[in-house]
């Protein structure tokens, strides 16, 4: 099955006057359609700058990131956006949510970014809120919703446009554990029963738990994975360990 | 010390923009006040070479120092709020950086110091700046008057004094610590906790609406008592003054209250029409002039000062202007035509002055007028005085001294009663020193009619008595012939000549112009010519006024900028956000640009509402009163003095929304062009 999203010798520099950091190297990567990846790596390894890359919201150094096996690379600014708001979904750590918009109208955001009916987007955005169980909160913006609330309406921005793509980055991050298990299971279903592919970064082992695959980001560079029966918390706190200890 | 420097210097360095407007806001209103001051002088210097040539022209440039002046004070005014708005802004953004600095054990006195420093540093550069732009400006405004005026056409050396360099620096200075002091209130009350988080900005449901209700109802009242008490006709000076003064601030006081609301209730008004023109980005645009509304609001009104002034200032010199000046004399030559014999050439302009050697009519000449009328006209001799107390504009406009008996047989031109009569008033012009005031320089010296007023003169004081109060030529006082000795007078400046059959006037300007053939240096002309061409140079008095009036919107406009500035630095991670979702470039420019057009266009529309007011209270409440006209169209002076104020205004309401719109857009670029759109502004710091 050809994958969704493909990495070839993805490269990401960061310039700085004169220093140049090397933030990705070389990462071969291919995402199945309706898969769920985790990636998880000690902190600057590179994570959020390959989600980044695979989002469209960066462009890489080096290499290629293919979605549906064409190039984002070679797309304009402007192309790019459009696949964001249409193909792609995000969910932050820090939900990212508008203050002056209400929770329905910061999950309709990006259809009517896409010029979509005002209507007919508030009504898609209604249903995703529906989706995280937070149609009593429509109407609240971001400074009267609790933290868990905020991110299940990021949760619904992300998926009101049903893209074939969320990308989540430490999205249980800033939230307790009731919340963030919730977060967890809203994605799950997502990938189940909508065969929404999910990529997320994640620094919780509990979190990566409920992935099918969980790859690990080492200064940079692809280092190992586990999926299938070698899937379990255990297994992924113990190899976590391993890489930050050194 | 050497840290704060250091912080100081950082600081500076990291967003020079926004202590680059802050100075140049403060630098235009400093230039002002020098340019103000070396304009007067120079047009001055080199004219007044004779009493009597100081006394026709002091007035001039007195006023246009008063005038211009006046506007580079508001100018500092609308500095001073952009040095407020900004300051509080960088206070409130910098919030968590401060809290780290306390933290780490910095004393409240030294971040007094760092803060205080960054604004010294602004003020000085800005006073320093000023001070040597006003040199530029000057040159600028002779240019500009040169061009637009054939009265101002002669400049002298141009030099400013220490006095007025230190005056404008003193006035940027303190501009800049009251303008600073709340923010610095504010940055000194931060709790020094390391982890502080700057607070999301929450939108409270407005109450604002209650505070334009008072305010409407408190302008209402105002209006009312306006119409009822009717105070241009119930009112004389100097009571006509303090209802003015009164009244404005009054009006000021609302406009301010209700300003807040004003903000909040165009954006709930504009979200619907924005969003179906424009969008969700209009929406935002709508949403984003909402919150914040501290903030907003303080550049709408210092945009709005801008506007109101130019409303306020063309408002002013219309009505003085069209409406008061010449409002007698035209009327007067129609019923009464007359020629004046001038010792200089009158459409010259202030050139012709230069070339005087003398500036009265010889013995000889007057006594040729007096045999080619030869009975058959008035002759009026004209001497010209500067008397402080008699004074109707400053401290140096000209009073003339005229013979009673020739003042009576001109008709109304010099003078008309609206307190006493000619019958009560001849014995006292004729016996010794009288005078003849309008009402406003009686009121302003307390006196009425038969009073006894003592001047100062040459010879000592004199004691004068007030013989009539009412409108006089060009607002001018005037002493009766016999104080002429006691103010020690020479020979006339000019001879008017009012024939008895007006038919004759022709003829017999055609025999004084033949008599004075021997005599160079002695011009006849036509009255009227001579009211026309002072109104020609009243008008480029205006023109001027506008002119320094848009460095004023500049200013204004700098706020608006400043603003948008820290407001976008503000807000980069919401522009990353909205570029994460899929948002184009395309449509955040036009977000903002939206939003910038609503600064421009709010700050001119209250402006023009606040300057219209402005005007209106003023007309209504002065009419005639200063002037002591009877029947005073009232209504119909308010028509013609608001209808080209507010169009005056109007251009500057198209001006400011276009600035604050293009400047916008460049700086927009750096948060979300290609380089620009920084996807690590996603993850919290």
């Amino acid at each position: 099955m050809p994958a969704i999203l493909e990495t070839r010798d993805l490269q990401k520099q960061f310039e700085s006057g004169e220093l140049s950091v090397e933030a990705l190297r070389g990462i071969r990567l291919q995402v199945q359609a309706g898969e769920f990846l985790a990636i998880m790596g000690p902190s600057g390894s590179g994570k959020s700058t390959l989600l980044h890359l695979l989002g469209a919201l960066d462009v890489a150094s080096e290499g290629e990131v293919l979605l549906h096996g064409d190039p984002l690379t070679q797309l304009n600014d402007d192309e790019r956006a459009r696949i964001r708001r249409r193909q792609i979904g995000f969910i932050f750590q820090s939900f990212n949510l508008l203050p002056t918009l209400t929770a329905s109208e910061n999950v309709a955001l990006p259809l009517l970014l896409d010029g979509q009916n005002p209507k007919v987007a508030l009504e898609r955005a209604h249903t995703a809120l529906a989706l995280v169980d937070l149609s009593a909160r429509a109407g609240h913006r971001p400074d009267q919703l609790s933290g868990g609330e905020q991110q299940r309406v990021a949760i619904a921005r992300a998926l009101a446009s049903k893209p074939q793509i969320v990308l989540a980055d430490e999205p249980t991050g800033n939230l307790d554990r009731a919340a963030g298990e919730r977060l967890l299971q809203i994605l799950r279903r997502a990938c189940d029963e909508d065969r929404q592919t999910i990529v997320m970064v994640t620094h919780d082992p509990y979190a990566a738990s409920c992935a099918d695959r969980v790859v690990f980001l080492i200064d940079g560079k692809l280092s190992g994975e586990l999926s299938g029966p070698q899937l379990s918390l255990a297994a992924i706190s113990e190899t976590l360990a391993g890489i930050e200890g050194g | 010390m050497p840290a704060i420097l250091l912080l100081v210097r950082r600081q500076i360095r990291s967003t020079p923009a926004r202590y680059l407007f802050s100075a140049l806001a403060l630098a235009s209103g400093v230039m002002m006040l020098v340019a103000s001051d070396m304009l007067s002088r120079s047009i001055t210097s080199e004219i007044a070479r004779t009493t009597e040539m100081e006394a026709v022209t002091a007035f001039m440039g007195e006023q246009m120092n008063t005038g211009l002046t006046a506007i580079g004070l508001v100018i500092n005014v609308a500095a001073g709020f952009l040095i407020l708005n900004s300051t509080l802004m960088s206070v409130h953004q910098r919030a968590p950086e401060l809290s780290r600095l306390r933290a780490l054990g910095m004393e409240r006195r030294q971040l007094l110091a760092l803060l205080g420093l960054e604004t010294a540093a602004t003020g000085l550069v800005g006073i320093g700046l000023g001070i040597l732009g006003g040199f530029g400006l000057t040159l600028g405004l002779i240019q500009l008057i040169e061009a637009t005026s054939s009265m101002f056409n002669e400049f002298g050396r141009l030099f400013a004094s220490s006095a007025a360099i230190l005056r404008a620096a003193a006035i940027g200075l303190s501009v800049t610590v009251i303008a600073t002091w709340l923010p610095l209130r504010r940055a000194l009350a931060q709790p020094s906790i390391a982890e502080y988080r700057k607070a999301e900005e929450s939108i409270t449901p407005g109450t604002d609406h209650r505070k334009l209700v008072y305010a409407a109802c408190a302008l209402f009242l105002l209006a009312a008592a306006l119409i009822f008490l009717r105070p241009a006709v119930t009112l004389a000076a100097p009571w006509t003054d303090r209802a003015v003064i009164l009244s404005i601030a009054f009006f000021l006081l609302c406009m301010l209250y209700a300003s807040p609301a004003v903000v909040g209730l165009s954006a709930r008004i504009l979200r619907r029409p924005f969003s179906a023109w424009l969008g969700i980005g209009g929406q935002l645009a709508a949403e984003n002039l909402a919150r914040s509304r501290g903030r907003v609001t303080r550049t709408v009104v210092t945009l709005a000062i801008g506007v109101t002034m130019i409303v306020g200032v063309s408002g002013f010199l219309v009505f003085w202007f069209d409406e008061l000046f010449f409002r007698k004399s035209t009327q007067s030559l129609i019923d009464r035509p007359g020629i004046g014999v001038f010792p200089i050439n009158v459409q010259g302009g202030l050139q012709a002055y230069r070339e005087l050697g003398s500036f009265t009519i010889p013995h000889e000449a007057r006594q040729a007028i007096a045999a080619s009328v030869d009975g058959r006209a008035t002759l009026v001799d004209t001497y010209f005085v500067i008397i402080p107390e008699l004074s109707f504009l400053g401290q140096r406009y000209f009073s003339f001294v005229l013979d009673p008996q020739a003042l009576r047989a001109s008709g109304e031109l010099y003078f008309s009663f609206s307190s006493g009569d000619w019958d009560s008033a001849m014995p006292i012009l004729s016996g010794g020193c009288g005078l003849l005031l309008t009402p406003a320089v009686a009121g302003r010296n307390g006196v009425g009619l038969y009073d006894t007023l003592k001047l100062d003169t040459p010879a000592g004081p004199l004691a004068c008595t007030v013989a009539g109060i009412g409108p006089t030529f060009v607002g001018a006082s005037i002493i009766s012939l016999p104080a002429h000795a006691a103010l020690g007078l020479g020979a006339p400046v000019s001879v008017a000549i009012f024939p008895d059959d007006p038919d004759e006037l022709k003829a017999i300007t055609e025999q004084v112009q033949a008599a004075l053939t021997p005599y160079s240096g002695l011009w006849t002309v036509d009255l009227n010519f001579v009211t026309e061409t002072q109104r020609e140079g009243m008008k480029s008095a205006r023109v001027l006024m506008n002119g320094m009036l848009t460095l004023a919107i500049f200013s204004a406009s700098l706020g608006a900028v400043n603003t948008l500035q820290i407001s976008l630095n503000e807000r980069a991670r919401e522009f990353a956000l909205l570029r994460a979702i899929g948002a184009t470039r395309a449509q955040i420019r036009s977000m903002v640009a939206t939003e910038a057009a609503c600064y421009g266009l709010l700050g001119g529309i209250l402006g023009l509402i606040t300057g219209g007011g402005l005007v209106a209270l003023y007309v209504a409440i002065s009419g005639g009163s200063v002037f002591g006209f009877k029947d005073f169209p009232l209504g119909e002076a308010l028509w013609n003095t608001l209808r080209p104020s507010l169009t005056t205004g109007l251009l500057a309401l198209a001006l400011a929304p276009g600035i604050t719109t293009l400047a916008s857009l460049p700086m927009l670029n750096a948060y979300i062009g290609r380089d620009g759109f920084n996807p690590s502004r996603l993850t919290p710091e």
